[in-house]
């Protein structure tokens, strides 16, 4: 198992916020609260940004603040929408399979 | 709580620290989110020590690769410089048939000593080789003196 697959969901709660608007950590840990309800713990946020962040998903916007915005880089939209179809074709699966569409 | 971050290797508190304290300022960790720093940081750790081996491993196959191509470089110098030299002398002195006894002896004594000398310097170079080889050689300064040509 790869890194970036251990942290998965992280990563992808990170894009997926990231993809919406550049936010600091702290925005990102309330967005991600916010959005799916679960709580994320600040080790593991940070753990996720800074691997993706040296896989070139994100990067640091330079800036005076102490809390520095992140953005979504071109491959991390690439690899946030080839996530998503995958999740998209395994949810469409266990629908059909479920006999629910 | 700002104690944590103390958890974390020093190369990912000077890239993160600022930032991630802004967190921990505006929340209360509870006891699991302490146990989830506390995993991440040696998480960190671990990842940092992983890189500082492959950083260790990079350096030192460099050092053998560029004592390689140094020694090869001063190889392949005294070689042209000994091809150029003999077609140069052969060029220049006459048959060895037409030397005198007198002169033949001189050379031939100083072939001996150049050969006895050449012969004194490789050995002096593969003992040091063979000492280097074994184990490493530190200046007081902690500078490696010499590299190693195998691991």
């Amino acid at each position: 198992m790869s890194s970036i697959e251990r942290f998965s969901e992280p990563t992808l709660f990170i894009l997926i916020s990231l993809a919406e608007s550049n936010k600091h950590g702290y925005a990102i840990m309330e967005d991600i609260e916010i959005s799916y309800n679960i709580k994320i713990g600040p080790g593991t946020l940070y753990g996720a940004i800074s691997r993706i962040e040296k896989l070139k998903f994100i990067e640091s916007i330079p800036s005076k603040d102490r809390r520095k915005p992140y953005q979504i880089t071109p491959e991390g939209r690439e690899y946030l929408q080839e996530k998503l179809r995958e999740m998209d074709n395994v949810t469409s699966l266990g629908f059909k399979r479920l006999g629910m569409i | 709580m700002k104690w944590v971050i103390h958890l974390y290797p020093k190369k990912w508190r000077e890239r993160y620290e600022d930032e991630f304290l802004y967190v921990l300022e505006k929340r209360k960790l509870s006891f699991k989110e302490i146990i989830d720093v506390f995993v991440n940081a040696m998480d960190a750790r671990l990842l940092n020590l992983v890189e500082v081996i492959i950083s260790m491993g990079n350096k030192i196959s460099d050092i053998m690769l560029k004592s390689v191509f140094k020694r090869s470089l001063i190889i392949g110098s005294i070689v042209l410089f000994g091809v150029i030299s003999g077609y140069w002398v052969g060029e220049r002195t006459p048959s060895f048939f037409e030397l005198s006894p007198k002169m033949i002896l001189i050379i031939g004594v100083g072939l001996g000593v150049f050969v006895g000398y050449v012969a004194g310097v490789v050995r002096g170079i593969m003992r040091v080789i063979k000492v280097t080889q074994k184990e490493d050689v530190f200046l007081p300064t902690g500078k490696l003196k010499f590299d190693k040509i195998e691991r």
